[in-house]
Parts: C-alpha cells; structure tokens; sequence
C-alpha cells in the first residue's frame, strides 16, 4: 500500500542507488590509467512501480513511482573495434617482428661499411691487379693468398652469423610455445570464474577485461581465431585447431627438429598436428627462421659456389711461378656435400703450403692473343715463334704457317707454303728438342712437346711456347671475373652481391613501412576504443558531483518524509 | 569524438615518440654526414654508393698500374737515349778508323774505346725496373743477353722471349709497355762487336771498316722510331691519366652527392624539428596539468 512509510524506502533505494553509483565512480577513477580497463556504468533504473489495488483500479491515480534501482553494471565496449584490434594486432606483430628480424641481416651483411664483403671483394681484386703487374715478386703472391683469406673470412663470417640467428630464432620458438601455453591456461581459468558469475546473473566484467588482455597478447603472438559460448565462455584457436575449451586449455609442444637445422616444429598435443601460424609474432619467426634467412644465406652461398668455380677454371688456364699450368686455387666446392658452399670455402693445400703455395698462384697466362689460343699438354716446351694466320679459301678455313723468332719458316717445313686449317679447331703440333715443329699425329695427346694452336681469327702474332715468369695475364684475368658480366644470374659476381644486398634493404624497407602503417591502424583503432571505454577523468568528476547531489537530495527526502512523521506523530 | 585522459596522454606520446624518431634520424645524418647508414635506409642508393666505391677502387688501382706502366716507359726511353749516344758515338769512331792514313797501331787504340761502347751498350740492355729486366720479354727474371763469344749467336745469346708485357691502365685498355731486348739491341750489340773485331785485325781495310757506317744508320734511324713510338705511348698514358684523375673526380662527386648529407639542409630540419619538440613537450604539459580536478573543492 502506498502510504507515508513507502516514501522512506523510496529515499532509502535513492540513496543506496547513488552511492553504488559513487563506487562505480571511484572504481573508474581508480583504474584511469590501466590500460586494459574498460569505463564501467552503473545504469538506473526506476524500480518496479506501485499500482494501488481494486476491483478497477478505484485507488485513484496511479501508478506510483517506488524510485529508483541500479539494473546493471556495464562494461562499455564496443566489440567490434574491439575485435578489429585483435586482428590487427596479428599483423603488426607480425610485420614488427619481421623488421627487426630484416634489420638484424642488414646488420649481419654489414653494408655499405670498409669490413664486408665488397671491401674483401675490392681488396682481392687490387691484390691481383699488383700480381699482374709484378708476377715475379712473392710480397705480391703473398698479398693475393692472404687476401682470398680475408675474402673466404669475410663469407664464412656473415654466413656463421646467419646461422646464429637461425639459432636463436629456434630457441626463442620454444620460449613462444610456453607463453601461448601460459595464456591458454590463463584464459581458461577466468572461463570457468567468469561462467559461474554468470549464472548468477551478475556482469563479470573486471574479468572480462583480463580475458581480453589475454587474448590480445595471445593474438600478438599466434593468429587466433574466437567465440563466445552461450554462457560466456572464451574458446580459442589456431587453423582449426583448439587451444582453450571452456575451461580446458590445450597445450602446444615443440618438436625438435634435425641436429644442427634448427628446423623446430610447433606441435597441437591434443591432435598431434603441426601447428603453421600465419601470422603474429611466431609466423614472422618461422619465415625468417625457414625462409628469409635459407634465401639470403642461399643466395650468398650461389655467390661463393659460382666464384670458386669461375676463379678455379681461369686459374687452371694459367702457369704458376714454375711454369707448371695452374691446378685450382680455392678447394673446388662438392655441391652434395650437407656443407654449405661457404663452410667448404677453403684453399687448397698446394696453395696452403707455406714452402711452395706461393709459387703456385697461376699469375702467367698461356692465352697469348684472342685470335690465337695456346694449350700446351706436354710440359718440355720452349721458343719463340710467330704465327701468322690468312683468310683461306672456305669462309672458317684459315691457312697457317710458322716461323722462328728468325723469321724461318719451321711450319710446315717447305718455305712459302701453308697448311689449311679450320677456325675454332685445335691444331695438335709438337716441337722437338732443336725447335722443329711438327703435325702432332700420335693420339698420346700430352706427350712431351706437345702443344696445340686454336685459331678464331687472322693476324699475326710473336708467340712463346716458354712459360715466363714475368707474365702476369692470368692474374690480371683472375681479377676479372669478379666484374665480368654474365657470370650469374645475367650479372657480375660485384653486381649479384649489390643485388643481394639491395633485396635485403628493400624488403626490410618494406617491412618498416609496413609495420608503420600497421601501427598507424592500430592506433587508430586504439583511439576509437579508448574513445569508447577510456576513463574520462572530467566526466567521473562530473559524475562525481551529480551522485553526490542526488544522494544529498534524496538525503534531503528522507529528511523531509521524517518531518512528515513527526507532525503526524505530534497529532497522537 | 568523446576524449578521455589516456588517450590524450597516449597521443602526446605517439607525437613525441615520432618526433624524437625524427630528430635521431637528422642526428645521425648530421653525425655521419650520410643520408643513409643501413641498405633499407635506401637501397638502391645503397646499391649506387657501393658500385662508386668499387669504381674508385678500380680507379685508383689503375692509376698505380699507370705509374708502373709510366715508369717502365720511361727507363726504356732513357735507355733509347743511351744507346743512341753509344751508337753515335761509335759512328764517329768508326769514321775515324775508316781513314786510310790510319795505321793498324791507331786502329787498336780505337778498338779499346769501341770494346768499351759494346760493353756500355749491353749494360745499357740490362736496365732494371725493381726486379725486372724490362728487355726480356716476359722473361723478366734473366739479363736479355748473355755473352757467347764466337759461338751460333756469334757475340750475344739474347736469353729473353718475344713475348709482350702489357698493363691494363682503364677499363678494357691494355697497353704493350715493353720493348723486345732481341729487336732493340741484339744486331747493335754484334754490330759493334764486328767493328771492334775489324779494328783489332791488322788485315782489315779502311774501306771494309766504313762499310759498317749504313748499317750505324740504320740503328740510328731506328733507336728514333722506337724513341717516338715510346714517347707516343708516354703522350697516351698521360691522357689516361688524365682521364682517370677526371674520372675520379666525376665519381667522387656522383658518391657523395648520392651518399652525403646536405649539413645546411640537415641543420635546418633539425632545428624545426627541434621546435616541433618543443612544442609538443609544452602543450603535453599543459593539457596534462588542467582536468575538472583542479576546480573541485
């Protein structure tokens, strides 16, 4: 019944009601600067009304008010920026953690400085340029074989230093795989907690916003996907794969990979599957582990590979000190081997030899001229002869003839004639021990003496079957390889490894951008949500003030209802 | 848009975050002095400056070639000189001699100074440049001749080979430096020993000795030729140099243009920038210190 004591609990109900509100104030006021706070409501609402009772309502007006009552206490939030930054936050970790991964292999390849492998590069190349110009002078072989030290230093150094990196990236997969376990069972734990707060009707919402941090950090590391159950559960996964049921979290492993490949696999142990995130700080991790740093070391590798082999190829063309034809200068790379082509980099033990390695290096070159190749199979060769080659009859016939250094004519041995030739065919001749030179018909085609002549165009040439220690061609060619075009990929050795380091700089200039832009996003989107659920210190003053007027008014009431009492009182 | 203090205080972060980012980039240009320290700074200029580099590098490893180049040259040119004197020398002997007043007496005397010019002009053929006999050819370890008296080679054995030295001086530009021991000298050497033989023998004629004047003629006349080709390759070395030292220069430049940090330009940001910073650390402070707080009592 309506009646004067009802005003009393109305005043009581106002006065709770406001001072929950305060709570709520405080409470806001209390977390302004925690981050994972999300601005709580107490939302009024006026309490169930009192209709006075009748047939037909014959009580009068009605109906009357019984004040007011908090309905809830609500998170506000908007879940839809709120899962565009979970989703978000994927990617920038990912793209973060990409840059810096790019960062660390600019770091790594140490260009352009005075200590990579262009400076090594350079140095070889001078120090075989020296060589060409002083090939009798051991100070100068001595500079060519520290140089390629420096040079195979200078590859095995970035290479080893890739492969820590590889290295700790594996270990730090592992360290991963325990923090997403920690969250999983985290989030699990505040599944059940917030489930039976649930059931009682009440809005969990301190907890909420915990769970919501959590899975942000989760979402950082691995991409993730969720949903809400009906009762307010939180369940997780990754491809399909479940990391939290309710309040089951399922744990990921780390199955360890081949010795020495730090090739780590992430296992789901409830289903035994791998796990391949594609996103987040552990897809990043993965891809520089399995791919960038394969590539870049690869590429690197492709590098030392084609120079051994250009390099020992224009080597075995030369004659060293001794006039023996050059045999390889870097030990050739086996490309079956589990090595890589930059571990095996290495000298070979003739070059090695502290005695007799320096006397090694092919410096001289027995290419005389472009339009004459000579090969010389045997070894007792020597003299001075010149060579003239004329156009013949055919359009790649040449028509050939020797003489001495005399200027008489030795091949073929009748004066004035010529012997005919085909251009680009070697030419097998002998010279015997008094200078006379002969067709080479025996098939034993390294006999002492022998030699051949490869023609590919006329003239007319002084050439000398001696090996003389003052020529420095080959070094001079040695040097050319490095900036020859054509050699790999349609380029120079110079030019693959700018390209190399070119690639690494762009990619990691576009993981930069990238990760800018994905901050950008995020903290847009962080704006529009702190807009949302951030704490306003003004408005909880605000707040503040109007509670703390209506508790005093509704104070007030109470006070007045009292004064009702006692003038009815003071009638008895 | 409803604003809320963390996000105030957030944002003034951000900016200051970005805007000390910003002042550590123009710090390091203006320490280093480049506009870039790592490739993805910017690669391809990256890529530029270190292609430059190797260029000078080559640049100036030519530049060394050349003076190499320039010094063998020029010892072949002043042992032209040299033999051009013996030989002319020897010709106004030979001259002498010829007369037919002389007897065989005074012709021994001018066999002692003839001896004496074929001596010279052999260690005129032993010129050195460090290690290297620049006569040999390619042989550049033994002396261009060794003495056979009255064997096949008659006086002389030239021991070098008729192979060329070359030095590469430029991109793609190689140039013979030396000149053949065996073509420069070896008939002067056997020339002069032939004379002095003559001089010695009592039997010889004045007229038989004058015969020997055109073939002194002929050596004259070549010892110029190979002078002036000499002093072409001298004229064409020259001009490479001076086409590397322009060379040089042109990349310098082109590196430094693509790698160095405008100083006036970097320190006119920096100190905008500067300002910016300060600007947002005052305007942070101050919407930091005022809320609804300060009115309340």
């Amino acid at each position: 019944m309506n009646n004067i004591f009802s005003g009393l609990n109305l005043g009581l109900r106002a006065l709770e009601t406001q001072r929950k509100s305060l709570d709520v104030t405080g409470h806001n006021i209390a977390n302004a600067n925690n981050e994972d706070y999300n601005k709580q409501r107490a939302i009024h609402k006026a309490s169930y009304p009192y209709t006075a009772p009748g047939l037909s309502n014959h009580g009068g007006a009605g109906q009357f008010g019984t004040g007011v009552e908090i309905e809830q206490v609500e998170r506000v939030k908007d879940q839809f920026i709120n899962s565009q930054i979970f989703k978000e936050n994927q990617t920038s970790a990912y793209w973060d953690e990409m840059q810096r991964g790019l960062e660390k292999v600019e770091y790594i390849y140490n260009e352009p400085s005075d200590s990579g492998i262009d400076t090594a590069v350079n140095q070889f190349w001078n120090s075989l340029q020296d060589l060409s110009n002083n090939p009798s002078d051991n100070a100068a072989r001595n500079m060519v074989r520290e140089n390629a030290y420096n040079l195979i230093d200078s590859f095995q150094s970035v290479e080893n230093q890739l492969i820590g990196y590889k290295e700790s990236i594996n270990d730090n997969l592992a360290n991963a795989v325990t923090d997403i376990n920690q969250i999983s069972t985290k989030i699990a734990d505040l599944n059940k907690q917030i489930v039976s707060v649930k059931g009682s009707g009440q809005n969990p919402n301190d907890l909420l916003d915990q769970r919501d941090a959590l899975f942000k950090e989760m979402n950082q590391m691995i991409n993730v996907q969720s949903r809400q159950d009906a009762q307010g559960n939180l369940i997780v996964s990754t491809n399909g794969l479940q990391l939290v049921n309710g309040a089951d979290a399922y744990n990921l492993e780390i199955e360890p990979g081949e010795p020495g490949q730090f090739n780590d696999k992430i296992i789901h142990s409830r289903t035994n599957t791998e796990v391949k995130p594609t996103n987040g700080k552990v897809a990043a991790w993965q891809q520089m582990r399995d791919e960038k740093l394969d590539f870049y070391s690869g590429r690197l590798n492709k590098l030392a590979t084609t120079m051994v082999k250009e390099f020992n190829t224009q080597h075995k063309a030369g004659y060293d000190a001794n006039g023996v034809d050059g045999e390889n200068f870097f030990k050739p790379i086996d490309e079956n081997s589990t090595e890589s082509a930059i571990s095996q980099l290495d000298l070979t033990a003739a070059i090695k030899d502290l005695d007799t390695g320096l006397d090694k290096v092919a410096a001289g070159n027995k290419n005389i001229d472009s339009f004459v190749e000579i090969d010389t199979l045997g070894n007792d060769l020597s003299g001075n002869y010149q060579v003239e080659v004329k156009d013949g009859a055919a359009a790649d016939e040449f028509e050939l003839k020797i003489s001495d250094s005399d200027g008489n004519q030795v091949y073929p041995a009748t004066s004035g004639t010529t012997v005919t030739v085909n251009a680009g065919d070697p030419v097998n001749l002998k010279v015997d021990g008094s200078g006379n030179i002969t067709a080479d018909t025996d098939l034993a085609t390294d006999a002492p003496g022998d030699f051949t002549l490869t023609f590919t165009d006329t003239g007319k040439k002084n050439i000398s079957l001696n090996k003389s220690i003052g020529n420095g061609e080959n070094a001079n060619a040695l040097g050319n390889i490095f900036n020859s075009s054509e050699v790999i990929e349609g380029t120079s050795l110079e030019g693959y490894f700018r390209t190399i380091v070119t690639s690494v700089g762009a990619e990691s200039s576009r993981a930069g951008k990238m990760k800018n832009n994905q901050d950008a996003v995020l903290k847009q989107l962080d704006t529009l949500d702190r807009s949302v659920s951030g704490v306003s210190l003004d408005e909880e003053m605000a707040k503040l003030i109007k509670y703390q007027q209506s508790y005093n008014a509704a104070a007030k009431y109470i006070n007045k209802t009292e004064e009702l009492l006692d003038s009815l009182m003071t009638i008895v | 848009m409803r604003v809320t203090n963390s996000m105030m205080v957030r944002n003034m972060l951000d900016h200051l975050k970005n805007n000390m980012g910003d002042l550590n980039d123009l710090n390091e240009q203006l320490s280093s002095g480049k506009l870039f320290q790592m490739p993805s700074d910017a690669p391809i200029k990256v890529s530029d400056s270190m292609n430059y580099k190797s260029q000078l590098n080559r640049n100036s490893q030519f530049q060394r070639n050349l003076n190499q180049a320039e010094n063998w040259l020029n010892t072949s040119e002043s042992a032209l000189k040299s033999g051009t004197e013996v030989i002319q020398r020897a010709r106004e002997l030979t001259i002498y001699a010829a007369n037919d007043s002389m007897t065989p007496d005074d012709r021994k005397t001018v066999a002692k100074e003839m001896k004496q010019l074929r001596d010279e002009l052999i260690d005129i053929s032993n010129a050195k440049l460090g290690d290297s006999y620049i006569f040999s050819g390619q042989n550049t370890e033994e002396k261009p001749f060794e003495v056979v008296e009255g064997g096949i080679d008659n006086y002389v054995k030239y021991q070098g080979d008729t192979n060329t030295v070359s030095r590469r001086l430029n991109e793609n530009v190689e140039m013979d430096v030396n000149l053949n021991g065996k073509e420069v000298f070896k008939d002067e050497i056997e020339n002069l020993n032939k004379i002095y033989n003559q001089l010695e023998d009592a039997s010889v004629k004045g007229e038989d000795i004058g015969n020997n004047l055109s073939e002194m003629d002929e050596s004259i006349n070549k010892y110029a030729e190979l002078r002036s080709e000499v002093g072409g390759k001298l004229q064409r070395t020259g001009n490479i140099i001076d086409r590397l030292n322009a060379n040089e220069v042109h990349l310098r430049s082109l590196k430094s243009k693509n790698e160095n940090a405008d100083l006036a330009e970097v320190i006119t940001e920096l100190k905008m920038e500067e300002t910016v910073y300060r600007a947002s650390l005052a305007s942070g402070s101050r919407i930091m210190q005022q809320s609804l707080v300060d009115f309340i009592r």
